[in-house]
């Protein structure tokens, strides 16, 4: 009996084993669709993460507050004035709106794009060193789903990986499985802009043709060519152009607009029609 | 009962590994909590509770990541066995050798888990975990092991004697 116990026991690791490599091959690929297990982990856990995040964030704030006390004041006096000035481009910015828009009724331009948004706090961060994602706490109930552009209020956050019910998986810019169609802002040169593989923080634009060029201090923006980035939304600054072998192409590595590790809240831009 | 808590524990652990230690920007690298109690609970209580709880923890870990879903599981299984099997002939009230432990656990932890993901497809870059991340990760575990181990210790024992309470009383 004892032996028959033993190999029972080979036999259950085997299966375990067989079974554990196989949920891995399945999972190794970004998915869209998560498992109905995984949907109700993290949707149990999203409130306390929320919880915990907001201490966290309580605490931060906190001790980043003291250290900064002496800057404070200054600070306030002038961002009070930039604020007067911005006023008064608003005001500016609020008539060439209607200017463009009876244009655009004069020409028959359509809009291509048409977005709602979804406001969404992020509750949590990679739990390894190897990814980079965030949770935030909106997901299908909300109207959230894979592929879905998320933004800040400086700039371009990345794409939604995975959903639950109640939470969302969002991929970074910087994560080296991202990729977004960009361009430079002044000149409308196509790049491709996809996560540093060293996982330096940093992103890195690559030309889509010859005679893109690309120098220290361009803003690289989204190109607007696929259905879930609007176009010209900020991206990064390009920090440096490194050559490629044979000088025939270029990298440069780009510094994201956006302080991935002060994000508190983010947007989802709901896609309506096409 | 102790089921109970032990899940408790892990969940608590897995929130905090998110959470906390995600938001603070001064820290280069993410300590690795969940790690950490493994080694120190398969210190504590032996191989074969290492095995279930490395398991268990590192697969809550899996479904939070969403990615390689069972790579954690096993490698933190494999650690909880390893970890239990060395630590029965050491004495357990040493605070040096949980440290040591976990800066072991740490680096089997990191290149097992990146070879895995080089194995199933996906290139991690080795030289920048060498290099840039292997050293800290174990120096913060290491610290976390320190201010944990005593009080998980004692805290264990509480466990054991409420268990035994609950199935008196039950």
């Amino acid at each position: 009996m004892s032996r028959f116990v033993k190999w029972a026991r080979i036999l259950v690791v085997i299966i375990l084993l067989v079974a554990i490599a196989g949920s891995i091959h399945f999972t190794s690929r970004s998915r869209s669709q998560v498992t109905i297990v995984e949907q109700v982990f993290r949707d149990v856990l999203s409130p306390v993460q929320r919880l915990f995040m907001r201490v966290s964030r309580s605490i931060n704030h906190f001790f980043t507050s003291i250290a900064q006390i002496g800057d404070l004041r200054e600070e306030n006096e002038q961002l009070k004035a930039e604020v007067l000035e911005l006023q008064q481009q608003l005001y500016l910015m609020a008539e060439y709106k209607r200017e463009n828009e009876w244009l655009r009724e004069a020409l028959d331009f359509r809009e291509q794009h048409s977005f709602s948004m979804q406001i969404a706090e992020v509750i949590g961060r990679t739990p390894t060193n190897l990814f980079s994602t965030i949770t935030i706490n909106r997901g299908e109930k909300h109207g959230v789903s894979s592929g879905m552009a998320v933004m800040s209020g400086t700039g371009v956050v990345g794409t939604v990986q995975s959903v639950s019910n109640y939470t969302a998986t969002v991929l970074l810019a910087t994560d080296s499985r991202s990729a977004i169609g960009g361009m430079v802002q002044d000149t409308g040169d196509l790049v491709l802009i996809e996560g540093d593989p060293d996982y330096s923080g940093m992103l890195l634009a690559k030309p889509l043709s010859k005679d893109v060029k690309l120098e220290v201090g361009d803003l690289l923006v989204t190109s607007g060519l696929s259905q879930h980035f609007p176009k010209g939304m900020p991206v990064g600054k390009v920090v440096e152009v490194v050559p490629n072998r044979y000088q025939l192409s270029f990298t440069a590595y780009v510094q994201p607009i956006v302080d991935y590790t002060r994000l508190e809240y983010v947007v989802v831009l709901l896609n309506d029609t096409e | 009962m102790a089921i109970a808590i032990y899940a408790v524990i892990i969940v608590l652990s897995l929130v905090i590994q998110t959470t906390l230690f995600t938001s603070w920007p001064f820290l280069t690298v993410v300590p690795d909590l969940v790690l950490v109690i493994v080694v120190l609970f398969s210190i504590i209580n032996g191989p074969s509770f290492g095995a279930k709880f490395g398991f268990a923890a590192g697969l809550g870990l899996d479904l939070l990541i969403g990615q390689f879903i069972g790579m954690n599981a096993l490698i933190k299984m494999l650690i909880g066995i390893g970890v239990g099997y060395l630590a029965l002939k050491l004495y357990k009230e040493n605070y040096v050798i949980p440290f040591l432990f976990v800066i072991g656990a740490t680096v089997i932890d990191q290149l097992l888990y990146a070879l895995g993901t080089i194995i199933f497809g996906i290139p991690a870059p080795l030289m920048f975990i060498l290099t840039e991340q292997l050293l800290p990760a174990m120096l913060l575990n290491g610290i976390l092991s320190l201010l944990l181990y005593v009080r998980l210790y004692y805290f264990n024992q509480k466990i054991s004697y409420w268990d035994e309470l609950f199935k008196r009383a039950g």
